[in-house]
């Protein structure tokens, strides 16, 4: 997803000789920055604190990036392009950390198009990474989370991403054939990560949850972790109906097979409970226990008259 | 020969008195075990019931500290709901559940383990809280540690069930019951709308099963201090 934002950056320096209309905005979220205590920050945005932080970079409040470029061939024909990237509004936080780099959700959209006389053909990827919530990293190390709602509290080296969403798009058009197909990508649930107390975390995907754990990988989301090692989340499925949803699985699967959302994991390597919580008691074995306790007392009785 | 009958019939003249003590006591032991089995039937185990009352009165003092303390930072119901859910450790307390159907009102647990439901009703920690617009899944002891779901049988479609948490108070009505198995876990699995479900051991007095009664959300009202600041 960066390599889409960097693609879309560098569409501005392309695009000025054409007919070129560029925009760069900063609206602002309404809340203001802060840096207190902190060295080398850069924000952009509003509603963004890293006290006491080194070298942290944030992102938040919706700049927007867009460039448009098209130009007429002497053939009759056209060619044209449009970039545009902006990140999603949510404040970041970083307090006590070292070089963080924090974004809100991001989204770019990529689009090219030419047409002739007879023929047309355009290509466009639109892309999203994670949502507009917050992000936190307090005490943290070398975080670097994108996408928004994300957590690291605590960690060490943890790297996060939020639900990665992309549809590139192709359609063609001709005198004899059209043609449209689309492969709509999807990595991780819907749902922030959770990296608290953990160290050399790396999610992606949005849903996922290690707290307490160790050199975790989690993709994809749905999965959750206490327990230090390597936890592989939900496998890469690849997409065979591009129709069909892709809000729980990888790379367009619906839904993928034991890989339930688990915000806080309540067992190891994504694994959920095998029995629903236990919340009875089984008395039938302490009536046969009374039972058994009455006949053997009346026995030993019986046994002490007789002798 | 006289002398060694004598001998066996001292002897068994002290084991009688012994094994006649005995079998008063092993009697004794079981009418007890029976007469508690009684009570567990009829009314609720004790000495957990007094360990649960105890465990609630300390969780509602730390929540009524909680609660106070409780400043929201988010603007969404459902970004608060979850920054106030990760940022609960298991055993804390979560807030209240009042179902007057069955006569409930108890601090509501993050987590099911068995140390959570010891203490109250729980929240299972794979799923989500009110507000989230995902599944609310809550656990409760049927017959041991003052049993706060022992009726749950009783409930009927339409009846009310309220949660509430520092952000805002939760609204839920019945909507029907189903029994499963206890190893059924596909009921915990969240689908993409608010829902709540109660959890309980069926039938009462074993662990076979689950009866499970669902509920969905009816009203939201968001507490002041469960405003952003």
């Amino acid at each position: 997803m960066l390599v889409a934002i960097a693609g879309a950056v560098g569409a501005l320096a392309l695009a000025a000789p054409a007919f070129a209309d560029v925009t760069a905005g900063v609206p602002g979220s309404g809340g203001g920055n802060s840096a207190t205590g902190s060295a080398g920050s850069v924000q952009v945005g509003g509603g963004n604190t890293s006290g006491t932080s080194i070298g942290s970079a944030q992102l938040g409040g919706a700049p927007d990036l867009s460039a448009g470029t098209s130009q007429s061939t002497p053939a009759g024909g056209s060619a044209g392009g449009n970039t545009a990237a902006s990140v999603a509004g949510g404040s970041n936080s970083a307090d006590h950390s070292i070089g963080t780099v924090q974004s809100g959700g991001v989204s770019s959209g990529t689009s090219a198009s030419a047409s002739t006389s007879e023929e047309s053909a355009s290509v466009s990827a639109p892309a999203t990474v994670g949502s507009g919530d917050d992000n936190t990293a307090g005490t943290s190390v070398g975080t670097v989370q994108v996408g928004g709602g994300n957590t690291s509290s605590g960690s060490a080296g943890t790297v996060q991403s939020g639900p990665v969403t992309a549809t590139p798009t192709v359609n063609l058009a001709g005198p004899i054939l059209a043609l449209s197909d689309s492969l709509p990508v999807t990595v991780g649930g819907t749902g922030g990560n959770d990296a608290s107390g953990s160290a050399g975390t790396v999610q992606i995907g949005g849903g996922n949850g290690s707290s307490g754990s160790a050199g975790t990988v989690q993709v994809g989301g749905s999965s959750g972790s206490t327990a230090a090692g390597t936890s592989p989340a939900a496998p890469a499925v690849p997409a065979t109906t591009p129709s069909t949803g892709s809000t729980g699985g990888v790379l367009g699967a619906q839904h993928t097979a034991g890989a339930q959302t688990a915000p806080k994991g309540s067992g190891v390597l994504g694994a959920a409970a095998r029995v629903l919580p236990y919340t009875g008691l089984a008395l039938l074995g302490f009536v046969v226990l009374g039972l058994a306790l009455l006949l053997s007392g009346g026995a030993l009785i019986g046994r002490a008259r007789t002798t | 020969m006289r002398a060694r009958r004598d001998h066996a019939t001292a002897g068994a003249t002290r084991v009688a008195p012994a094994r006649r003590r005995l079998g008063i006591t092993v009697t004794l032991l079981g009418a007890l075990v029976l007469a508690w089995v009684g009570t567990v039937w009829f009314w609720q185990e004790p000495f957990t019931a007094l360990y649960a009352h105890v465990e609630q009165h300390r969780l509602a003092g730390a929540y009524e500290k909680r609660d106070a303390a409780y400043a929201a930072t988010r603007t969404s119901l459902a970004a608060e709901a979850r920054a106030y859910r990760l940022a609960t450790r298991a055993g804390q307390p979560l807030g209240w559940i009042t179902i007057p159907r069955i006569g409930l009102h108890a601090v509501l647990v993050d987590g099911t383990g068995e140390s959570q439901l010891a203490d109250g009703p729980g929240l299972y920690r794979g799923d989500f809280l009110p507000g989230e617009g995902r599944l609310v899944y809550v656990a409760g002891h049927r017959t041991t540690y003052s049993a706060p779901f022992a009726n749950i049988q009783d409930l009927r479609r339409g009846d009310e069930v309220v949660i509430s948490l520092p952000y805002g108070a939760f609204r839920y009505a019945i909507t029907g019951h189903r029994v499963v198995l206890a190893t059924d876990v596909a009921v915990l699995r969240s689908g993409d709308h608010e829902e709540l479900i109660l959890q309980s051991c069926h039938p009462k007095f074993s662990a076979t099963h689950r009866w499970l009664a669902f509920a969905r959300l009816v009203s939201v009202r968001r507490s002041a201090r469960g405003r952003p600041v």
